[in-house]
C-alpha cells in the first residue's frame, strides 16, 4: 500500500513538473498533475488484476485519454495540454532501457526478457491514447456537421429557399 | 474581395504552422483550418498537411480563388501554453469573424504568451527528475547524478536549440552526456550501477508524444502522417541508443 501511494504521489509530482516544463498555464498545472495521478491509480488497479503489460498500459492510457478529453471540455483547451504530461510518468522506461542495452550489447537473454514487455507496453499505451482521441475527434466532427446543418436550416427558414 | 480572402488564407496557414510547432497533432490542425475557413464562408477548401508542409486552396464567397503553400520550419518545441492561446484565438475568430486584415495582428498577439523563466523551467525539470527517481526506486546517490545529468542535458538543449533544433541530434547528444556521466560515476565506485540513472534521464528523451500521434494518425485514416511519425519515432529511439552506445564505447573500451 505504501509503495502504491508513493508511486501515485511521484506520478502527480512528475506530471505537474513536466507540465510546467512544457509551459502549461499556471492555472492548469494542478490538473496536469492530477492526470498523472489518475493514470497511475488505474495502472495500479489493473495491474492487480492481470500481469499482462499490454492490458494495464492500455487501460491506463485509456484513463489518461478520457481524463484529458474531460478536462479539455471543462476548460475549453485542446486535450493535448492535459495528455502530454501524463505520458512521461507512464513510459515503460525500465523495459525500454534494458531492450536498448540488450540490443547494443548483443545480449540475447536480456533482449528476449524485456523486448516483449516493452513492445506490449508501448503498443498498449499508443492504442489506448489513440482510441479515446479518435472517438472524440469523430464526435466533435459530428457535432460540428450537425451544427452547420441546423444553421443552414434556420437560414433557409428565415430567408426562404433559394 | 480578393484581398480579404488572401488575409484569411494567410492567417489559416500561419495558424496551422504555429499549432504544429507548439505540439498539436495534425487532426487538430486540419479541424482548426477548416473551421476558420468555414466561418469566413469560404467554399471548396482543400487543405493538405504534413508536419513539415502545409498547402491550402480555397474559394471566397464571390468566387475568388486563392492558394498557398507553407513549409513548417523551426522544429517541434512543445509549448502547451501557446497551444491553449492559439486554441482560444481560433475559437474567437470562428465565433466573431473579425475583419480579415486584423487576423495577422491577432495571431501575433496570441503567439506572444508569458513563459516561465529559464531558471523556473530548470527547477521544474529537477523536481520532475526527483519524482521520476522515486518511481524507479533510485537511491540518493542515483538522484544526485540524475540531477547533475538533468542540468547538463538542459544546458546542452538550450545551446543546441540556438544552433539548430533537431530532435535526433539532441537525443544523440543528450544520451551521450547521460551515459558518459553515469558510467563514469559507476566506474569510480560512486554508484552501485548506472541503469537507474540512465532510465530516469532517458525518460524525457523517449519519443512518447510522436508515438501517440503516430498511432492516432494511423488509426484515424491519416496514414501518410502516421508513417512519417512512426519513422521519426524509430529514428529518435535509435538516436538514444546511438548516444548510449557512444558513451559505452568511450568509457568501457568497446562492447563486451
Amino acid at each position: 500500500m505504501g509503495e502504491a501511494i508513493k508511486l501515485i504521489i511521484c506520478s502527480f509530482g512528475s506530471a505537474l513538473c513536466i507540465g510546467a516544463v512544457y509551459q502549461i498555464r499556471r492555472e492548469y498545472l494542478i490538473f496536469a498533475g492530477l492526470g498523472g495521478a489518475v493514470t497511475r491509480v488505474v495502472w495500479l488497479l489493473v495491474r492487480e488484476c492481470t500481469a499482462e503489460s499490454f492490458i494495464y498500459y492500455f487501460f491506463a492510457a485509456l484513463a489518461a485519454g478520457l481524463y484529458a478529453e474531460g478536462m479539455a471540455i471543462h476548460t475549453k483547451n485542446p486535450s493535448t495540454v492535459f495528455l502530454y504530461p501524463s505520458i512521461i510518468p507512464l513510459t515503460p522506461g525500465r523495459s525500454f532501457y534494458f531492450t536498448m542495452i540488450g540490443l547494443i550489447l548483443k545480449d540475447s537473454a536480456l533482449l528476449s526478457e524485456h523486448l516483449e514487455v516493452c513492445l506490449h507496453s508501448l503498443v498498449g499505451l499508443g492504442i489506448g491514447f489513440a482510441i479515446v482521441s479518435i472517438v472524440m475527434h469523430y464526435q466533435r466532427r459530428y457535432h460540428w456537421i450537425k451544427k452547420k446543418q441546423m444553421q443552414r436550416m434556420m437560414e433557409e427558414e428565415k430567408y426562404g429557399r433559394v | 474581395m480578393k484581398e480579404d480572402i488572401e488575409h484569411v488564407l494567410d492567417f489559416a496557414l500561419r495558424l496551422g504552422e504555429s499549432l504544429i510547432l507548439c505540439g498539436a497533432n495534425i487532426e487538430r490542425v486540419r479541424d482548426t483550418v477548416y473551421r476558420v475557413c468555414d466561418s469566413y464562408e469560404c467554399r471548396d477548401v482543400q487543405f493538405f498537411a504534413l508536419d513539415c508542409f502545409l498547402s491550402l486552396s480555397l474559394e471566397g464567397k464571390y468566387g475568388e480563388q486563392v492558394s498557398a503553400q507553407r513549409c513548417v520550419r523551426g522544429g517541434l518545441h512543445i509549448h502547451l501554453g501557446r497551444l491553449s492561446q492559439l486554441n482560444q484565438l481560433s475559437r474567437k475568430v470562428c465565433a466573431e469573424t473579425p475583419p480579415p486584415e486584423e487576423l495577422r495582428e491577432m495571431l501575433e498577439k496570441a503567439l506572444d504568451v508569458n513563459e516561465y523563466p529559464t531558471w523556473a523551467v530548470l527547477l521544474f525539470s529537477l523536481m520532475s527528475a526527483v519524482c521520476l527517481n522515486g518511481i524507479y526506486d533510485g537511491s540518493l546517490r542515483d538522484l544526485s547524478i540524475i540531477l547533475l545529468n538533468t542540468v547538463l542535458v538542459f544546458l546542452s538543449g538550450i545551446y543546441l536549440r540556438k544552433l539548430i533544433f533537431n530532435k535526433i541530434i539532441y537525443n544523440i547528444v543528450s544520451a551521450f552526456i547521460v551515459g558518459t556521466v553515469a558510467i563514469f560515476f559507476d566506474k569510480i565506485g560512486y554508484l552501485d550501477g548506472y541503469s537507474t540513472v540512465m532510465i530516469v534521464n532517458s525518460l524525457r528523451l523517449i519519443p512518447g508524444i510522436p508515438m501517440v500521434n503516430s498511432f492516432r494518425n494511423l488509426l484515424s485514416g491519416n496514414e501518410i502522417n502516421g508513417i512519417i511519425e512512426l519513422l521519426k519515432l524509430i529514428l529518435e529511439t535509435v538516436a538514444i541508443a546511438g548516444g548510449f552506445l557512444a558513451s559505452i564505447m568511450l568509457l568501457m573500451g568497446g562492447l563486451t
